[in-house]
């Protein structure tokens, strides 16, 4: 009878086990579980800068949540401390938002074109050297971008006459941006020709055409090129920091700015905060900026990346 | 007894227990080597793969190498062949705008390409002597002049020597220009080339010369080639441009017959008859109301005059009418031709897409065909059998002759086999041919549906023969309308000497009468003399051939009466002679007569003759009438003075004569002036659309949007990418053959090409310098680049897709909260995430002080290095799938919603659980579309600069290590400290490892793209 009862149960076990219903259950709070736990693991560092930008002194970055917390940062970067200890960027930080500002909506708005314009012509024209065009696309992609800045370096200095200035920098931005045709070219080619051909047929040119037709049609890869280019000063320290150089404070970008106040221990003593309330500061405009427009930049990835 | 048995039981038990557990282990043995062996055979299977695919890039850059070669080669020399050519078949102009840009551009009146090309040359020159050829020659021997210190008087200035970075600089920019130099220059040649050919148009002939073979050489391809889509895809281009052709000449077309409507002289005439009867009208109402006496006749008169306005109205309404028609005709061809060309494209797409369909069938197919033949021929079964079978009655014959009992069991035995292998053969056959057949019949079908389509398919010639049609008809409108133009003008100032013509014979045609019917009686003569000459000449003919027939039956009757005595004259040579030559004139006047015609022809050719000679006198005769009325032999001399004099037609001029009498001087002279104007006004507007003239600067300016739109659009690109990308990148790679380094840094100090030194430096330094450790610092970074690269790109490939998949799962909830949680970490600028969790994961920080705290050992993130830094690489590469994963799950769950999902819903009626439809759906459909997207995420990773910059900055630094390499320094970081180092800048060595990054680049990627597909079928996704 034991026996039995046994194996009974453990039939029961099996069978309960077995049915589909339950696995799925089961499998599905292991992955709630793993994503609760992983997506914690994801947002930890960002609420631990946030709650820093609260902190007071240096001290706090030793502890996971500041002992005091205060607003002073904040207003500091804006307005002189009385109290400084060091007053080395001492309202610079607003010059540094102005200027890659500045920077981001002129690349924002020549790159974007760049980029288009080209995508466009390599999609749609089948010319003599459009495939050594897109050949010779692989092979500059490979050398390593930051080589060429030697000399840009000098030409900035030399022949444009914009040592040390972030003009320079819109410079260097757009003129390779045509080399990122790939991602808006892959879209363009999932748009039907035989719209195009229909349009010329009656009597469109092929200018109306890019405007009147394949332009409103790709709205998502409008805004994602948008997008990126935007974004792109905002995040780069390599180019601008060689091009710019360490020593004009008055034409840096906010990476620069924002990365020197951290590399110096002198400074860092008393502008770590402050460098958390100004990561904070021009971090959240953008991250709001990307997720309202987080759809067209899934759109662009995947209608591009569905080509590589 | 019993206990004994149970030992021996026992025993046996036991020893069956021994046994299998022997058997176990050698089975385990087994197994294990088994699969050490299959483990060992796989991995020695992946290291010759890595060594075939290294050999087969290599020769590959070797054949791309030869091929690049050989084609540049052929290139050189065709272009130089096309250049003597071009010089040849030129005019002065064009052969001057070899040396002097813009000359036959100037001559052909297209002076803003003209003044373009001249400046041009002009700027090149001025450049080169200015200072490009300087820098140029500089390039040589970089940095020969070094500044110097000039006294002047009492205060000392520095003069600046040659700067070497400038003189690379610039040097580069001038070896650029002669490039650009050179295609203008060809640029120049071909305009003017092709000018000259446009204005020396050998008509719309050459045109269809050089058209035609390549519409016949497309039909070819569809003929024969078997790669239908592609020809396919030619062939749309070339009816897309052909159809635009056509339809801009039909637009000119109906634009012309729009201005000759506006400029109708008919209508000008019949609106001022129509005018001045409406004035009459006025004048004569007007008179009505003032003097009523004369009434009745007023009104009559006035009711004439409306009729007379009411018939005018009716003939300017018929003349608008056709006008309107011809308008309305042109614009229904023009409706009709974008119709047609719209459903050619359309139908012609579809045909050939058919075509590939099933002519894959058909070679599928036949494939099958030739295998079950080559089955049925191989197959050694039937061969043994059809052996067998001959063995077998071979026997039973040998048995039958030897006189074998035929009811014998052997024999019987034997008959049973053979019938049974025969039998089996005939089955086999039977089977085979019955399949083979179908399989033919079918693919015969098929290939008979193939021609059918090919011939039905409405091919490029029929849409050509459209364009050709249409482009004679605007040559001919133009010549044809200015050709009328000219007559015009001819008659009219040949009017006066035609009326006088026309007066004079008036007068004449009496006279005139009296000559013809004197002609008329002599050609009768002429002609019965004719008559009676043929006739004598067919009876000679006739009698000639009579008296030879006679002699020749003369001859035969001598020939006879000789060889009577043949038997008298055996041995008498003389005889023989004589019989001889009188056989010899028998067949003389034999072949006369042969050559001769028969009588029949004769007779027929002496009818023929006769015949001809009746009818041209008929003709003749009728021609010249006797009868002639005054005005219509005043007209026919008209006529015969122009066809003669002024070279008109007849028709035309049959039409002019009945003018001749009704214009007096004044009208013909305004007449005259009429017709002038407008053929000017019809020259000026319509000459550079019809004639062949060069394209107008405007028209070339417009073609830049339409059919040369990427030129603008790929102009300021281009200029970007070449000056500021192209330019530094070549620049980058000779700064790596110099010693531009501490001690050598412009303008004070200069630099110059040292070779390979900086490559040498990299492997093997000299032992005292700075450099003496670089081999062991390029060691670990180039190991530790690769290693990073492989291993980010993976974690965060493999992980991306898990969580994406995870996230996409049925059933799970708030995917898009989970999803812009992840985004989070792409939102943030990368340098702002980046350098807090620096700050968070040091030793200071709060995590490295929890750790500390907890593990009672600090974590040494970038600070301290343990086993080569490991604890730090650790790190490093889970804080990059942090900030990496998110790329990979948004891609990822966009190709996930991309996946069709009737594949999945079909796998599931065939039996597919999830775990196989990820495996063989799911998996290979991303891998195949990421596939290029891996090999840029891997690219990227090599230059991954700021993960390792903002998190560690290269630490922790190994002690005494060259140029201050850290543990965690890729190439990339490596490259930057080299290059911002204050103190010892090593630019040189930082151009010899970019190159080293690009060859390892390169040889990655074109290692990935030769297996992976999306990136070779780039055409087929569109």
């Amino acid at each position: 009878m034991m026996n039995e009862n046994i194996e009974n149960v453990q039939n029961n076990h099996v069978s309960l086990f077995k049915s589909l219903k339950l696995r799925r259950i089961l499998s599905n709070i292991l992955i709630y579980i793993i994503l609760i736990v992983v997506s914690l693991i994801w947002i930890a560092p960002i609420v631990w800068l946030v709650l820093q930008s609260f902190g007071d002194g240096i001290s706090t970055r030793s502890k996971l949540i500041p002992n005091t917390f205060t607003f002073d940062n904040y207003l500091y970067l804006f307005v002189p401390d009385p109290s400084a200890s060091v007053t080395e960027f001492e309202g610079y930080y607003i010059k540094w938002i102005v200027n890659t500002f500045i920077v981001a909506i002129f690349c924002m708005f020549v790159s974007t074109f760049m980029v288009l314009a080209t995508a466009y012509a390599l999609s749609r024209f089948r010319f003599n050297g459009r495939s050594l065009l897109m050949k010779l696309n692989l092979v500059l992609g490979m050398f390593p971008g930051f080589l060429s800045m030697i000399i840009m370096y000098w030409v900035m200095k030399e022949i444009f006459h914009l040592q040390g200035s972030f003009w320079s920098l819109c410079i260097i931005y757009t003129a390779g941006a045509g080399m990122g045709f790939f991602v808006p070219k892959g879209f363009f080619d999932t748009i039907s020709k035989s719209i195009d051909e229909a349009a010329m047929i009656d009597g469109a040119s092929r200018a109306q055409v890019f405007w009147h037709i394949t332009l409103p049609l790709s709205k998502p890869i409008v805004v994602y090129t948008l997008l990126t280019s935007f974004m792109a000063p905002w995040g780069d320290y390599i180019t601008s920091s060689y091009i710019i150089g360490l020593q004009n404070r008055d034409n840096w970008t906010i990476a620069i700015g924002l990365y020197q106040m951290l590399s110096n221990n002198e400074y860092s003593t008393y502008y770590y905060t402050q460098f958390a309330a100004g990561s904070v500061i021009i971090a959240i405009p953008i991250t709001l900026l990307f997720m309202f427009m987080q759809k067209y930049y899934v759109g662009g990835v995947t209608g591009g990346a569905v080509k590589g | 007894m019993l206990e004994k048995n149970n030992i021996k039981l026992d025993s046996s038990l036991e020893d069956e227990n021994v046994f299998t557990k022997e058997v176990r282990k050698l089975q385990f043995h087994e197994i294990l080597s088994e699969s050490l062996l299959n483990f060992l055979t796989s991995f020695g299977k992946f290291i010759i793969s890595i060594f075939v695919t290294l050999g087969l890039t290599f020769a590959s850059i070797f054949t791309g190498i030869y091929k690049a070669s050989i084609k540049s080669y052929l290139f050189l020399s065709k272009f130089l062949k096309l250049k003597i050519h071009q010089f040849k078949f030129n005019d002065l102009a064009g052969r001057l705008s070899f040396f002097a840009f813009g000359a036959s551009s100037f001559k052909n009146k297209q002076y803003v390409n003209g003044i373009f090309y001249c400046l041009f040359e002009v700027g090149y020159i001025a450049f080169l002597a200015l200072f490009g050829g300087k820098s140029l020659a500089g390039l040589g021997t970089l940095g020969t002049k070094l500044p110097t210190e000039v006294w002047d008087d009492m205060f000392c200035h520095v003069e600046m020597g040659d700067n070497s970075v400038l003189v690379l600089v610039f040097g580069l920019l001038s070896l650029f220009s002669i490039f650009v130099f050179l295609y203008i220059w060809n640029r120049s040649i071909v305009s003017g080339y092709s000018n000259y050919r446009i204005v020396h148009f050998l008509d719309f002939k050459e045109y269809i010369e050089y058209v035609m073979p390549y519409s016949s050489r497309v039909d070819e391809l569809i003929n024969k080639d078997k790669n239908y889509l592609k020809s396919y895809k030619e062939l749309h281009e070339l009816t897309l441009s052909i159809s635009d052709e056509a339809l801009e000449s039909l637009n000119l077309r109906l634009n012309e017959l729009k201005a000759e409507q506006s400029s109708c002289l008919d209508l000008n005439d019949i609106d001022l008859k129509i005018k001045q009867a409406e004035e009459k009208i006025n004048v004569a109402l007007k008179d009505n109301t003032s003097t009523k006496d004369s009434g009745l006749d007023k009104k009559e008169y006035i009711i004439s005059l409306k009729e007379h306005l009411k018939y005018l109205k009716e003939q300017k309404n018929t003349i608008l009418k056709s006008l309107d028609a011809n308008v309305v005709h042109v614009e229904e061809q023009i409706k009709y031709t974008r119709y047609a060309i719209k459903e050619t494209i359309i139908r012609s797409k579809l045909h050939y897409l058919e075509l590939a369909k099933l002519e894959e069938k058909r070679t599928n197919l036949l494939n099958n065909v030739e295998k079950l033949r080559l089955d049925k021929d191989n197959s050694l079964e039937i061969e043994n059998l059809i052996s067998q079978a001959k063995e077998e009655t071979n026997e039973i014959e040998k048995m039958k002759k030897e006189g074998f009992d035929i009811n014998s069991p052997e024999l019987l035995y034997f008959v049973a086999i053979r019938d049974k292998i025969e039998s089996k053969i005939l089955k086999l056959e039977t089977k085979y041919t019955n399949k083979i057949n179908k399989l033919n019949l079918k693919a015969n079908g098929i290939s008979k549906q193939i021609k059918e389509l090919i011939n039905t398919h409405t091919t490029l010639a029929q849409i050509e023969s459209r364009l050709n049609y249409t482009s004679y008809s605007k040559f001919n409108c133009y010549y044809k309308k200015m050709n009328k133009f000219n007559l015009m003008d001819n008659f009219y100032s040949n009017y006066f000497k035609l009326k006088e013509i026309y007066e004079n014979s008036l007068g004449l045609t009496d006279n005139a009468n009296e000559s013809y019917a004197k002609e008329k009686v002599v050609l009768k003569e002429e002609y019965e003399a004719k008559l009676e000459a043929i006739n004598s000449n067919f009876k000679q003919i006739v009698d000639n051939k009579a008296q030879l027939i006679l002699l020749k039956d003369k001859y035969l009757k001598d020939y006879k009466e000789v060889r009577k005595d043949l038997k008298n004259h055996k041995d008498d040579e003389a005889y023989f002679l004589e019989l001889e030559n009188k056989l010899a004139l028998v067949k003389r006047t034999d072949g006369q007569i042969n050559a001769l015609p028969s009588d029949k022809l004769i007779k027929s050719m002496h009818k023929e003759e006769l015949s001809n000679a009746k009818n041209s006198f008929n003709r003749d005769d009728k021609y010249i009438k006797t009868t002639y009325k005054q005005e219509e032999y005043a007209s026919k001399e008209v006529i015969d003075y122009m066809l003669l004099n002024l070279k008109y037609d007849y028709d035309t001029a049959k039409s002019l004569v009945k003018l001749i009498t009704k214009y007096d001087e004044d009208t013909i002279n305004t007449l005259k002036n009429d017709n002038l104007n407008l053929k000017i006004q019809y020259e000026e507007t319509y000459k550079n659309k019809y004639e062949g003239t060069p394209k107008s600067f405007t028209l070339q300016f417009r073609s830049l949007f339409n059919e040369n739109f990427h030129f603008t659009m790929l102009a300021i690109p281009l200029i970007g990418i070449v000056f500021l990308t192209i330019m530094p990148l070549f620049f980058s790679i000779l700064v790596a053959f110099t010693n531009y380094q501490a001690g050598h840094v412009p303008p004070m100090q200069l630099f110059t090409w040292v070779g390979l030194q900086n490559f040498m430096n990299l492997f093997a330094p000299p032992a005292d310098s700075v450099l003496a450790k670089l081999p062991e610092a390029m060691l670990s970074t180039f190991s530790w680049t690769i290693i990073w690269a492989i291993i980010a790109t993976f974690s965060n490939y493999i992980l991306g897709i898990i969580f994406a998949l995870m996230i996409n799962k049925e059933g799970i909830y708030l995917k898009k909260l989970w999803r812009t949680i992840f985004v989070l970490t792409i939102a943030i600028p990368q340098f702002v995430s980046l350098l807090s969790i620096g700050v968070l994961l040091k030793n200071n920080g709060a995590f490295g002080v929890w750790w500390a705290d907890t593990f009672n050992n600090a974590l040494n993130f970038g600070e301290t290095a343990d086993i080569n830094g490991l604890v730090s690489k650790v790190i490093i590469i889970l804080v990059n799938i942090w900030v990496g994963i998110p790329y990979t799950i948004l891609m990822t769950s966009g190709i996930l919603m991309n996946i069709p999902k009737d594949l999945y819903e079909s796998s599931r009626i065939d039996g597919a659980g999830p775990f196989a439809q990820f495996t063989k759906i799911t998996m290979p459909y991303i891998i195949f579309v990421t596939g290029p997207y891996l090999i840029t995420q891997f690219i990227g990773n090599i230059n991954n600069f700021n993960v390792i910059f903002f998190l560690t900055g290269g630490g922790p630094s190994i002690a005494g290590s060259a140029l201050g390499v850290g543990h965690t320094d890729l190439l990339i970081t490596f490259l930057y400290k080299i290059v911002t180092s204050a103190n010892n800048p090593q630019f040189g060595i930082a151009s010899a490892i970019g190159i080293i990054i690009f060859i390892a680049c390169a040889f990655i990627s074109i290692m990935m793209y030769s297996k992976s597909g999306a990136v070779q079928k780039e055409d087929q996704f569109q």
